[in-house]
């Protein structure tokens, strides 16, 4: 065990007060020859702490995904028991139209929603960051606001006014003679949703963006300016182009979220008859396994559905490390004698 | 002095940019301003009055009240249990969080990159592709209607993991490790006193995401609970929806609703903005390490 006034005299070389006091004796004068251990030593703590984190992810991330695919592989009959059946659940997943109706809506979804919230938020974010209107403080909570909100509140605050019987909207409707909007209509469910996503989403993405562009160094604005360039060329060809990483990262979440679309129909089922059992695939897997009990046929399409968005996740991913040279350097892998 | 307030068209672009701006946090402030407005009034009033203005009596402590006396006291019980499983979920994200974090970031090992590459991958799943799969397995260990079912899944956080480890990279110099391991000091002490003093604020930005992602996690709660008393706020205002609009008989439901929902969100929302720049630092994080 190291002398302890050793241990004392590296405390105080950390404390930036003391760095004057000659007398002391501090860490580099110290003979490290004997003292230094090996990287690999130090390499097996890496283990120890990642340990509880992974531990936890394979039984709360990976474990699920393997059961799921374990029952997805089996068929519950009344008679007859459970039994081995191979990729059959699939194949009836895959055959079921009123899945793929689930799939084909939440991507249509998925294609309005998605650029219509990056377009919103890079147009208020910009326009934060221009700096020309005060209060930026207040802003920047307001709008951060919906992050706070649980999709249940949001979806009952927008479905409560969307009720066509007491709804604001409809009052105001019917004072100007119009018919209420059709809010919780077949028709109109689709865009009502997107709304709300809208809501809950766009002022995470302006944060983001607003962050982000703040990272922009004012030299760069006031050169494009000396060399004549207007405000909307300033946006369009010096801070859109430094923030393309965030709205692209800003596009792969709200694609993937708007496939997981689960609780804004869920809720809104109770309120709009017109919210069908499969109306999305989460909601289909849903409805499968607690209002019909078939829960190998539920593994099987929540199987499908995490799956594509790994798949889409993974792509990502590697596209990204691909692009762009990263400071996490890939030597690690190889146990490298790089210096910590 | 503001770049842009040199160039050209200073006047109208300050005309966009504002309305732009008050266009938008009108169109953010107006489901909230709805439910303030609502919650203050009664449930025959909350039926027939337009929903923009008040109307009749000042009910909202009347509502708070239903609130709490409905089902002797079932709200209280959901309030609990939110706070629960947010606090232990978000406690335990950041501790492993941080862990994790320090281990990539100060550590050679094998298969380190291919270890963060998969939490990367796991970044961008939300918790709602694997509740059902959770669900399942959760079914087959007995392990329904336990808080742990909800707060060992919030304790995964991809997020924290990610967000501590750019930061403990960027803020931790090695001077400081080396010095402490000459010392002879070992990788734990190392861990607590010089490493969790330096990387607190992100801790703090880890906990506060963590903390809200549990609060108003939905999917997964709604799919492991069965049982009323151990239900979170979101699954218990769902429950009080679906009876209100299948017509239960309840007189006071609509109001109770709207109510519970405003007290809801009232926790977070202050919380959020009492801990601003705990937020604020972890999205410059967050946007620089994504750039």
């Amino acid at each position: 065990m190291p002398a302890l006034n050793m241990r004392e005299a590296s405390r105080h070389s950390l404390d930036r007060r003391s760095q004057r006091s000659a007398t002391r004796m501090d860490a580099s004068t110290v003979p490290t020859l004997h003292v230094k251990r090996s990287m690999k030593q130090y390499g097996s703590f890496g283990y120890r702490f990642i340990a509880p984190f992974m531990l936890l992810f394979a039984a709360f991330a990976l474990a699920p995904l393997c059961y799921a695919f374990y029952t997805s592989l089996y068929v519950s009959r009344l008679v007859g028991g459970t039994k081995f059946a191979g990729l059959l659940n699939y194949q009836s997943v895959v055959s079921d139209p009123a899945f793929w109706a689930g799939v084909e809506r939440v991507l249509e979804f998925g294609a309005v929603v998605v650029p219509l919230t990056l377009l919103i938020a890079v147009a208020v974010a910009v326009s934060m960051d221009l700096g020309l209107v005060g209060a930026d403080g207040f802003f920047r909570v307001l709008y951060f606001v919906p992050f706070a909100v649980p999709g249940v509140v949001a979806t009952i605050m927008w479905g409560y006014m969307y009720e066509p019987s007491f709804g604001p909207f409809a009052d105001i409707a019917h004072q100007l003679g119009m018919e209420p909007p059709a809010f919780l209509s077949a028709a109109g469910l689709l865009p009502s949703m997107g709304n709300i996503v809208v809501w809950a989403t766009t002022g995470y993405n302006v944060i983001l963006m607003y962050t982000g562009l703040k990272a922009v160094p004012h030299e760069l604005s006031e050169a494009a300016i000396i060399d004549g360039a207007s405000t909307l060329g300033l946006i369009r060809h010096v801070k859109l182009p430094l923030i393309r990483p965030v709205i692209m990262l800003g596009a792969l979440l709200g694609v993937i979220g708007s496939l997981q679309l689960f609780t804004e129909p869920e809720i809104l089922s109770s309120l709009a008859p017109a919210v069908t059992s499969s109306y999305t695939p989460n909601l289909y897997a849903y409805n499968t396994a607690f209002t019909g009990q078939e829960f190998n046929l539920a593994g099987a399409m929540a199987f499908l559905i995490a799956g594509a968005v790994i798949v889409l996740a993974t792509g990502a991913v590697f596209t990204r490390r691909l692009a762009k040279k990263t400071g996490y350097s890939l030597s690690g892998a190889q146990g490298g004698n790089v210096h910590p | 002095m503001n770049p842009v307030a040199r160039g050209r068209h200073y006047r109208s672009a300050r005309l966009v940019v504002t309305v732009v701006m008050a266009l938008f946090a009108v169109y953010i402030a107006l489901p909230l301003y709805w439910l303030l407005v609502a919650t203050t009034k009664s449930n025959d009033a909350l039926l027939t009055s337009f929903g923009f203005w008040f109307s009749g009596r000042f009910e909202l402590f009347a509502n708070i009240g239903h609130v709490f006396t409905l089902d002797k006291g079932v709200f209280a019980r959901w309030l609990l249990n939110t706070v629960l499983y947010a606090g232990a979920g978000g406690l335990l994200a950041t501790a492993l969080a941080a862990g994790a974090g320090y281990g990539f970031a100060c550590f050679r090992f094998r298969g380190r990159q291919l270890l963060f590459y998969t939490v990367l991958v796991s970044l961008m799943v939300p918790f709602t592709a694997l509740a059902i799969p959770t669900y399942l397995m959760d079914a087959k260990v007995s392990l329904i209607n336990d808080p742990l079912a909800v707060i060992l899944p919030a304790g995964v956080s991809p997020v924290g993991v990610y967000l501590l480890r750019v930061y403990t990279e960027a803020g931790l110099p090695k001077e400081l490790l080396d010095a402490a391991r000459v010392d002879g000091a070992g990788e734990l002490t190392i861990f607590f006193r010089v490493v969790m003093p330096i990387i607190r604020p992100a801790c703090a930005t880890v906990l506060l995401l963590t903390v809200v992602a549990t609060w108003n996690n939905y999917f997964l709660p709604l799919l492991v609970l069965s049982r009323n008393n151990v239900f979170p706020l979101t699954v218990g205002l769902s429950v009080l929806n679906s009876q209100a609009a299948a017509g239960e008989g309840h007189q006071i439901i609509y109001t109770v609703i709207v109510t519970g929902g405003l007290i809801g969100i009232a926790p977070l929302i202050v919380l959020f903005v009492v801990l601003q720049r705990y937020w604020r630092s972890g999205l410059v994080l967050g946007s620089l390490a994504g750039t």
